[in-house]
């Protein structure tokens, strides 16, 4: 099945974010058992058919892109493995960048550990998927995966569909839909405040960095979001605002920006109908001033995310100008008019949310721990992940940086920690 | 290769309703070539179990794909048709013309001005093809550059054999003025054009063609004496001020679908 795929408007937007970021979204899931590696592969194939975005090049022409889909071999995208060290071979794995003109633009390793478990680990191309639909085709994978291995149903349930922006708009009214496509309003973050990272070196190298909340402090959490009327992710925003004022040392006058990944499939109904794809966009949570305290923070963190709340559109602004900007000019034009009013987020976050474990069992083993996380920033840029499985939390920041950047990320963590532990108090 | 699911009866049973006849006989055997072929390509791929290769495959060949397959088969071919035949009917019709003209002339000794039938004929079936290859075009997004080249030639072919005719047997000496009015003609049927097709940033179009076309429509008529040209100035004003009510009536139009947020900046009250 040689052929072409259009290259849709996420599509190019993230390629443009080359000079930001490496693209590349992370998986890690630990199991207790050894994966089966013939069953794994014959649902990745069966996968890689239902989307072919996964097995095809990005290619720009300058007047144009688009997918080149391409002839693949399994051997090539599941690799498999028995490390002496697996967290290196794990760390090594997912540190990797894969161009938007590889053949493949995903990669699964399946590392099988001396104790006789295992751990899958999946990097794939923002381009094609976003986090969201990552944790779709997670989930599928495990489905279909027992399904075959206890049945020998044919592990072919995988949505397939259109991957366009506008199927974001399939379940608007008519007159919700035009006013939608009428919001040419250009999102940008203004906000001039940096993650305190050293410079830029030629020698800096990718890593992940992640922190673990445990079981008991992430359910204190919740527990204190509840009486205080916060969401975990009013409580995440908070506590990352907190920490960076004391770890940046920001004015507590000063007003500070931080961009927050928004799943754009709220607005549909059912999209199951799509393909996998890219449906994210950021919605700018600003608070005034730090505050006397965190709670102050959260007060304030809590108003301007129910700003974006309230709103119907929510995430929607913007999209009708990217469109514009890339019908109506050559590719490489279109790039240099949009990179005019583009600034990117020079702090951002993605609640990833929960990696349902019940959803994420292979043969009856549950996952024992596991995370998911966005891309390796460039500097000066950074996006804090967090997702949560088995009821424990996992904050991650993949940065190219070097071991100086690597203290300063795990120094923003150990804040984070004692942060959210005084929100987390509000109810002991 | 073991045969776990019968393509054959796939096909047959999406294609049902459809006629029995050679043309989709063609169109089943080449989506049965199609499933074979895939079938071994995924199984070239590292796909071991062959049940679940042909589930896959059939999966993949469902019904819509199948269906939507067969109507592109058959725009196809009717597109085939009519690129094949439409040439053939315009040589034809003006190889029939010459005849006529020869008839005419060799019957009344008149040869002039009726060889205006064969250079009728011949514009006519050049315009005919040209809106043939705008038709077959619609379908094809990215060559809109050739169906607006198309419409805008068509304009001048037309154009042309007008004016031979105000020429030449009507001896209108101004006749020339014709083309003024073509080149106005042109953005007119290139703001139709753009207008059946849906194209965006249509609006562009009308606020552009309306003063262009009224500078054509001031600069003939002027010719022409109608008015001086310090009087016809009024069309210039004229077309701009109809610019300026597209761009009210447009902004009109969107004003109901604008989203205001209910929260505009809530930290005005800090």
């Amino acid at each position: 099945m040689e052929g072409k795929l259009n290259a849709e408007l996420w599509d190019k937007m993230h390629y443009l974010f080359r000079d930001f970021n490496d693209r590349m979204v992370h998986v890690e899931l630990h199991y207790d058992f050894p994966i089966d590696v013939d069953i794994l592969k014959t649902v990745l194939i069966c996968f890689l058919e239902k989307a072919p975005v996964l097995h095809s090049s990005f290619v720009d022409t300058k007047l144009k892109t688009y997918w080149r889909v391409n002839d693949y071999n399994i051997d090539d995208v599941l690799h498999v493995s028995t490390p002496d060290n697996p967290d290196e071979a794990i760390n090594e794995f997912l540190t990797q960048y894969i161009p938007p003109e590889s053949k493949l633009q995903i990669q699964v390793a399946v590392f099988n550990k001396k104790d006789g478990g295992s751990a899958l680990c999946i990097v794939e191309n923002h381009m094609c998927m976003d986090g969201g639909d990552l944790k779709y085709f997670l989930k599928a994978l495990c489905k279909n995966y027992n399904e075959y291995a206890e049945n020998k149903i044919s592990p072919i349930d995988l949505k397939s569909g259109s991957r366009a922006y506008d199927e974001v708009y399939a379940d608007f009214s008519k007159t919700e839909k035009k006013m939608a496509q009428n919001l040419y309003k250009n999102v940008c973050a203004k906000d001039n405040h940096r993650f305190p990272l050293t410079e830029d070196n030629i020698r800096d190298c990718s890593f992940i960095a992640r922190r673990k909340i445990n079981k008991e402090n992430f359910a204190k959490m919740r527990k204190s979001g509840k009486a205080i009327g916060a969401t975990v992710n009013d409580m995440l925003v908070a506590a990352y605002f907190y920490s960076l004022y004391e770890l940046a040392g920001f004015d507590k006058s000063e007003s500070v920006t931080i961009s927050c990944a928004i799943d754009l499939r709220r607005h549909m109904k059912d999209a199951s109908e799509t393909g996998i794809t890219n449906q994210t966009a950021f919605m700018q949570c600003n608070i005034p001033k730090l505050g006397d305290n965190i709670f102050e923070t959260l007060k304030y963190t809590k108003k301007s995310v129910e700003r974006f709340k309230n709103d119907k559109f929510m995430g929607l602004y913007g999209l009708p100008l990217l469109k514009l900007g890339y019908s109506i000019m050559p590719q490489a034009a279109s790039e240099q008019v949009i990179k005019i009013g583009y600034s990117n987020p020079l702090i951002a976050m993605s609640n990833i949310g929960v990696l349902e474990s019940d959803k994420l069992t292979l043969s009856g083993h549950a996952p024992v721990d596991g995370f998911m996380t966005g891309a390796v920033k460039y500097k000066p840029y950074v996006l804090l992940s967090a997702t949560s499985i088995n009821g424990e939390l996992t904050l991650s920041m993949c940065v190219r940086g070097n071991e100086e950047d690597e203290k300063i990320v795990n120094r923003f963590f150990d804040l984070m920690e004692k942060n959210i532990e005084v929100l987390s108090s509000k109810n002991a | 290769m073991k045969v776990h699911y019968d393509y054959c009866e796939h096909i047959e049973s999406i294609m049902k309703d459809q006629p029995d006849n050679a043309v989709n006989f063609i169109f089943k055997r080449r989506i049965l070539q199609e499933m074979t072929e895939r079938t071994k390509q995924v199984l070239d791929r590292g796909l071991k179990d062959e049940k679940v290769c042909h589930e896959l495959i059939i999966s993949e060949f469902n019904s819509k794909k199948v269906l939507s397959d067969y109507r592109h088969y058959i725009d196809g071919i009717k597109d085939k048709k009519i690129i094949k035949y439409s040439p053939a009917a315009a040589a034809l019709a003006i190889l029939a013309s010459v005849v006529v003209f020869l008839a005419i002339g060799l019957f009344t000794d008149v040869w002039h001005p009726t060889w205006l039938i064969v250079e009728g004929t011949a514009s006519l079936s050049a315009v005919a093809l040209m809106w043939t290859g705008v038709y077959l075009l619609n379908r094809h997004k990215m060559l809109y550059a050739v169906s607006r080249a198309l419409v805008a030639g068509s304009v001048m072919v037309i154009t042309q054999f007008l004016f031979l005719v105000l020429r030449i047997p009507l001896g209108i000496e101004k006749a020339y003025l014709i083309f003024l009015a073509a080149l106005a003609l042109m953005f007119i049927s290139d703001a139709v054009l753009a207008t059946l097709t849906g194209q965006r940033l249509i609006i562009i179009n009308y606020l552009i063609t309306v003063p262009v076309v009224f500078v054509f429509i001031y600069v003939i008529f002027g010719i022409l004496r109608f008015y001086t040209w310090q009087q016809g100035e009024v069309l210039i004003y004229l077309s701009l001020l109809i610019d300026v009510l597209i761009v009210v009536g447009m902004l009109l139009h969107n004003r109901k679908y604008t989203h205001k947020p209910e929260v505009d900046d809530v930290w005005k009250e800090n």
